[in-house]
């Protein structure tokens, strides 16, 4: 009977384990295959082995330094304006106010737009003859001529990360609206009593209780813009001369332009062990799993 | 244990409505096929899909469908960005649609991957063969396929060509006619002249993103006599004409004929430029016409012939997308007889009026819709006797790479003065040296890209 019970959440996983292994373990060990095999799509009869020449290809190439920069700066800034917009908005919305399920349904909206919509509205914004970006900022004489912004290599970058936030932003809002509203009311009056004062109630009890959700939410945010690639195709294509390509996008380019998978699989397989890593160091430096025992 | 019970029950309530549902959908599609008697359904995939080109084919479709009751055609499409991968995806996953339009730039990756049917034995039988006009039968079929790959596998369903479109007010204003724009000198002078930044006015539409370099690279081949390769695969644009003549293309942009912005300009970008009053001369193909009568004043534009080099003659492009089957197909008959009626000469023609093409098949000489307005100077190109097709950049594999991620890359780097010109050049010369070398020496019966006039001549 014991072994029985044992085995009995197992039986019923089963479902979900065949949906993983076929989506999602298929898939990766057949990417990490690709990564070793000179492997064209147009030469599918000639697949040979080739052991770690993806691999040299990738830090050969002498685009791949600036790319990785970006890369770094790309996933650090969009995600700094994410977390602190979005724990802004939550706050906000924290309270009970008029109106208040309307305008949090507004406020959400941008999560539920895709990639594509995103990508084209703001490269229509950033547009340098017409975009209303532009516009603004002359009329309030903040520039005194109309400034390329997806066609200079000083902004390019930026103005990916600038959409990307924007989209990013309801979901850490939602997350971290979550969160706030199960903190322990009697927690806070206690500080208060205590002689708390508004930073160290929200420093000291506020931040503790929604550690967990802050964690995962920042963990799977990284992931996410890491991998992201549709924005950045549709905005800038990468260009100009590549100064706006993240990994993400550089794969997705070459991939589809070479249609050397085995190069774009290795690119692949570089993602993962960089992403494992991460995963790894920030749940250690973030103490996340003793938080919970 | 009742717990238990149910969620034993559950699990397998929805094991049994799975297979039930498996086994329901094959049942259906066997009554399908007994009631609809021998149909055979033919998948065809559009991948330049508007509008206008979607009703067109819808028409015909039904017309097709309504004359062969034993075929049905399915109409699918694919946007132009996404089609690429798009297909290439469903080829290689072995469920390509049994007819599609394909362009030739994929020419070298499908005919490598053998996704297309050779269709020489059909054209050997094919009544209307002998309409097909002189170009595209000597130089599209015979020269781009039948002499690089050994065999036909597109048929072409109608030709585009470059010219230039031109603001005729603005060219009034600065004192010029059209006929000053006739040579390249003149239209760097012209973009000059009508350059007035107070104004947001700009004389040229510079498309530096998104195979813009493919633009420059039109000039820069004319100034090279249409000659990109040594007979050893040398590239020969590192020499000093060639790089005289990026540099001159270049100016346009680097001395401000264009906007700023117009390094990231793609085809939209260049086109919205020239129609919103931006840019007052723009390279572009055929089917800008209907965006122009659509969104400029009558009277305020026109389009001339594509300019000629120093030695006078026109060099430019003029393809077309090809119908093309697809190798996994399993009706090729059906699916022949389906690219037969597409191509019939009056078939052909409504297409080509629907999409702004120049129709292949004989007979459209004499309709003023191909040889008045806007059209005009599409068909003035093609029709000059200096006509000269330019070579096309290779058929190695790595064009796709070369023309997508590098060829841009490197135009952009000088465009940003992260290089020098002789820089980007060499660059460029030596991936393209080493990609055509690598591929004479694979493919040894393969000739060199060359220029071709319209009778099928080779320029050497």
């Amino acid at each position: 009977m014991n072994k029985k019970k044992k085995l009995e959440p197992h039986i019923f996983m089963t479902p979900s384990y065949l949906i993983l292994l076929v989506f999602l373990g298929y898939p990766l060990l057949n990417c990490i295959r690709l990564a070793f095999s000179n492997y064209k799509i147009t030469q599918l009869n000639n697949v040979t082995f080739a052991g770690f020449d993806n691999f040299l290809k990738i830090f050969q190439d002498k685009e791949i330094a600036m790319i990785s920069l970006n890369t770094f700066k790309f996933v650090i800034f969009t995600l700094a304006l994410q977390l602190v917009l979005g724990f802004i908005l939550a706050m906000a919305l924290k309270r009970p106010f008029r109106g208040r399920g309307i305008y949090q349904g507004i406020v959400f909206l941008p999560w539920a737009f895709s990639g594509f919509i995103v990508g084209l509205t703001f490269q229509w914004l950033f547009n340098a003859e017409y975009g209303p970006i532009n516009d603004i900022l002359l009329k309030f004489g903040l520039i005194s001529e109309k400034i390329s912004f997806l066609g200079s290599p000083k902004y390019a970058l930026w103005t990916v990360i600038i959409a990307l936030a924007w989209q990013g932003i309801p979901f850490f809002g939602i997350m971290i609206l979550a969160a706030l509203q199960s903190v322990d009311a009697g927690l806070v009056e206690a500080a208060v009593i205590d002689g708390a004062n508004a930073f160290q109630r929200f420093w000291h009890v506020t931040i503790p209780c929604i550690k967990p959700t802050l964690i995962v939410t920042i963990m799977l945010r990284t992931i996410w813009i890491f991998n992201n690639a549709d924005i950045i195709y549709i905005m800038t294509n990468g260009g100009p001369a590549n100064t706006s390509h993240t990994l993400a996008s550089y794969m997705f380019t070459k991939a589809y332009s070479t249609l050397d998978f085995g190069y774009a699989s290795a690119l692949g397989v570089l993602f993962m062990v960089g992403m494992i890593i991460y995963v790894c160091a920030f749940v250690k430096v973030t103490k996340y799993n003793q938080e919970d025992a | 244990m009742k717990k238990k019970l149910l969620s034993i029950g559950l699990v397998a309530a929805l094991l049994v409505s799975a297979f039930a549902a498996g086994c329901g959908k094959k049942n259906t599609d066997g009554d399908d096929k007994k009631t609809d008697g021998k149909v055979k359904e033919i998948r065809f995939m559009d991948v330049t899909p508007n509008p206008a080109r979607e009703q067109a084919f819808q028409e015909l479709i039904k017309d097709f469908n309504d004359k062969n009751p034993d075929v049905k055609v399915v109409y699918e499409s694919t946007p132009w960005d996404q089609s690429h991968n798009k297909l290439v995806t469903l080829g290689s996953a072995g469920s390509l649609p049994d007819v599609f339009i394909m362009h030739q730039q994929w020419n070298a990756e499908f005919t490598s991957a053998e996704w297309v049917t050779p269709l020489d034995d059909y054209i050997a039988d094919w009544k209307d063969a002998d309409k097909i006009i002189p170009y595209v039968k000597n130089v599209l079929m015979e020269y781009d396929q039948k002499n690089v790959y050994g065999y036909t596998f597109g048929i072409p369903d109608g030709l585009t060509t470059a010219a230039m479109f031109v603001r005729t007010d603005w060219l009034e204003e600065a004192g010029l006619t059209t006929e000053d724009l006739e040579t390249w000198e003149g239209i760097f002078e012209a973009s000059k002249k009508l350059t007035i930044p107070e104004k947001n006015q700009y004389g040229f539409a510079f498309r530096g993103a998104r195979m813009g370099s493919e633009q420059m690279g039109m000039y820069m081949l004319a100034e090279l006599g249409g000659k990109l390769y040594e007979e050893d695969g040398t590239c020969r644009i590192n020499s000093p004409e060639g790089i005289e003549a990026f540099k001159k293309y270049c100016a346009l942009y680097k001395d401000g004929y264009a906007p700023q912005d117009a390094i990231n300009w793609g085809y939209t970008e260049m086109v919205q430029g020239f129609t919103s009053g931006l840019s007052g001369i723009l390279n572009q193909t055929s089917e800008v016409v209907a965006t122009c009568e659509d969104s400029m004043e009558d009277g305020t534009w026109t389009t001339i012939p594509f300019p000629r080099a120093s030695d006078g003659n026109i060099y430019s492009k003029a393809d077309s997308y090809y119908m093309a089957m697809s190798n996994q197909s399993k009706n090729k008959d059906e699916a022949w007889r389906f690219i037969e009626f597409m191509l019939e000469p009056e078939n052909n023609r409504k297409l080509s009026e629907a999409c702004l093409f120049i129709p292949v098949m004989e007979g459209a000489e004499n309709d003023p819709r191909f040889t008045e307005g806007g059209m005009k100077g599409f068909v003035d190109s093609m029709n000059d006797p200096t006509f000269i097709r330019e070579p096309f950049y290779g058929y190695f594999p790595e064009l796709g790479e070369f023309m997508e991620t590098f060829y841009d890359a490197e135009v952009q780097k000088y465009l940003l003065g992260q290089q020098t010109a002789e820089e980007s050049i060499k660059n460029i010369s030596d991936y393209l040296t080493t990609a055509q070398q690598k591929y004479m020496q694979e493919s040894p019966d393969t000739p060199i890209p060359t220029s071709v006039r319209t009778d099928g001549s080779e320029v050497k």
